[in-house]
């Protein structure tokens, strides 16, 4: 990681939950609006307190044209690559990335045209129809797509098994996190005032702390914290403000200001964003995604002698491997010309010197030479591996002075 | 219907939600996990910055089914000379005069009713690292897996490993 990424950690993983909330909101409106526009006419026209007709075919009026498009597509990217430097995850290559942005803005480019085309004149052809239902279905998909691939996140322990398993990808917190995002674009979608849609939004607020609950249940245990409960409590506050907010201009039947149910909206997706953050932050750290790359399989013939890690390198250099093994066993305690814990080598090996295997013996099974030292403990060492450390030490007394 | 009734069943629906939610946080375990050690043993220091082996102090690791924590004797020996004025050192010296083991509490633990043995994982070129994480960066040792049996197998049907169910559950 470079350093400037670890300076700015924080400031990348502000920026990356923004164009995250911005992200779900926007789409949330174009897919909760493109779901209903349509079969809305029917639906929604028959409420006897809209206005004549011939104004609600004239469209909506809010995120249309090639530029919204645009922004959408660039947020996205923008997120993605947010995403991808903050929390350096290699689920998968560069070009896969690509494909889902690319199906992405297809779906975007699908649903503009049709409300750019619906906003004239024209009446809603079967042609729109099928537009609109294609890009919608493919937007969709693709959320529900990035939502699994999110809760992923939260068990890096999965990831190498992906590639022989891909059904591991979807998850059921992945799910609930689809059904939140689908209730997120329902309330944006019911901020519709001559339509009169707010009974969605109070029921996306009632069914909004079912999947609050069934989403914390279903955080990997490893990613729960008591902030994650903390931000859920005030999910649930929010859409219970929501809920509060909707019922009495729902009740008396009129149409009410539409600016503080939007503040709750943008609230609630602030803190849905929020909880994901919290929950990755417990288990995308160093320490767990160590151990990530799993050795290749060792038949069963080779896999019989004890292969620790030191025991693993192999014997045709045994300078080299003595020389490594000293470092990473010995000099803990010992130096050639200074006392540490143990006594400076150079004044015990010269004992050694007659016989190698009086030294392998000792490096084996260690015993108490002099009072004036504690007992070295047992390493564990193997017939070889006490070996090429007997030798790195035999041949060491040679090539004076010794290192550090 | 009375004026006050809808208000007062949506504050009944969401304040009893809340109430789930306080409770799901005071009965889930997660929450209010403790992973101090009797002593504050930092493998950041003896994994870490002097590089010894895992095996160095859990001996048994490739021996049988426990790593196996090294009795007070093991770390006492070098201890008796190293870093003895530490309090975290004094109160290993002072359980080695009395003679008393560490309760060290234990972080990574299967149910009863699997049979896991280190031995065959370790022989079989696993690094300590898949299943423990990197310990050396760690102060205070924490469970990085979750150690259930989706991820066992998942590892074991890659790896071409048994997934016969005596295998584990014997």
């Amino acid at each position: 990681m470079l350093p400037v990424i670890q300076e700015q950690l924080l400031l990348i993983k502000v920026m990356q939950g923004a164009c995250q909330t911005l992200l779900c909101l926007s789409l949330g409106y174009l897919v909760g609006e493109a779901l209903l526009s349509l079969p809305g006419k029917a639906l929604f026209t028959t409420s006897p307190l809209l206005p004549a007709p011939s104004e609600t075919s004239s469209g909506p009026k809010v995120l249309t044209g090639r530029r919204a498009g645009l922004l959408i597509a660039l947020i996205m990217a923008c997120n993605l690559l947010l995403m991808k430097i903050a929390y350096r995850a290699a689920l998968f290559t560069g070009p896969f990335w690509g494909g889902v942005t690319v199906l992405f803005i297809i779906g975007l480019a699908l649903i503009l045209a049709t409300r750019q085309h619906l906003k004239g004149a024209h009446s809603a052809g079967r042609l729109s129809l099928i537009a609109i239902a294609a890009g919608d279905l493919l937007l969709l998909s693709i959320c529900y797509f990035l939502l699994n691939a999110e809760s992923l996140l939260l068990t890096p322990e999965t990831w190498p098994f992906l590639t022989s398993r891909p059904p591991l990808l979807l998850s059921w917190h992945g799910t609930v996190r689809f059904a939140q995002f689908t209730l997120l674009a329902l309330m944006l979608a019911g901020l519709d005032r001559r339509h009169n849609r707010q009974l969605l939004i109070f029921v996306a607020a009632l069914l909004w702390p079912l999947t609050q609950v069934l989403e914390l249940l279903l955080t990997p245990e490893l990613a729960s914290s008591p902030n994650l409960y903390l931000i859920a409590a005030l999910a649930l506050m929010t859409s219970a403000g929501l809920g509060l907010m909707i019922i009495r201009p729902l009740l008396q039947k009129r149409p009410s200001s539409l600016t503080l149910p939007l503040t709750g909206i943008i609230i609630l997706a602030m803190l849905w964003v929020l909880g994901a953050q919290t929950a990755r932050e417990n288990t995308l750290t160093v320490a767990s995604l160590a151990g990530l790359q799993l050795p290749p399989v060792t038949s069963q013939a080779t896999a019989t002698p004890p292969a620790t890690q030191a025991a693993a390198k192999p014997e045709t250099s045994p300078a080299v491997d003595g020389a490594q093994l000293f470092q990473q066993k010995c000099s803990v305690c010992h130096r050639f010309d200074q006392r540490l814990i143990g006594p400076p080598l150079n004044s015990v090996l010269e004992k050694y010197r007659p016989g190698k295997a009086k030294l392998t013996g000792f490096l084996r099974t260690p015993q108490k030479i002099d009072p004036d030292y504690p007992t070295m403990p047992n390493l564990g060492l193997t017939e070889q591996e006490a070996g090429a450390i007997a030798d790195y030490l035999l041949d060491h007394k040679i090539v004076q002075p010794t290192p550090r | 219907m009375p004026k006050w009734l809808p208000h007062s069943l949506l504050y009944a629906y969401f304040g009893g939600f809340i109430l789930l939610i306080a409770a799901l946080a005071w009965f889930r375990p997660v929450t209010h996990q403790d992973n101090s050690q009797p002593i504050a043993f930092p493998h950041t220091v003896h994994a870490g910055q002097l590089g010894l082996a895992c095996n160095f102090c859990h001996e048994s690791v490739t021996q049988g089914p426990q790593a196996g924590m090294p009795t007070v004797d093991k770390c006492v020996s070098c201890h008796q000379a190293i870093a003895t004025e530490r309090p975290e050192i004094q109160k290993l010296l002072s359980y080695h005069e009395k003679g008393e083991p560490i309760r060290w509490r234990r972080i990574h633990q299967v149910p009863d009713f699997i049979y896991f043995t280190h031995k065959r994982h370790v022989r079989s070129g696993l690094d300590c690292s898949a299943c423990h994480g990197a310990i050396e960066e760690m102060k205070e040792v924490r469970r990085v897996r979750s150690l259930q049996m989706g991820w066992c197998l998942s590892c074991h049907r890659s790896r071409g490993a048994s997934f016969d169910c005596a295998t584990c559950h014997k």
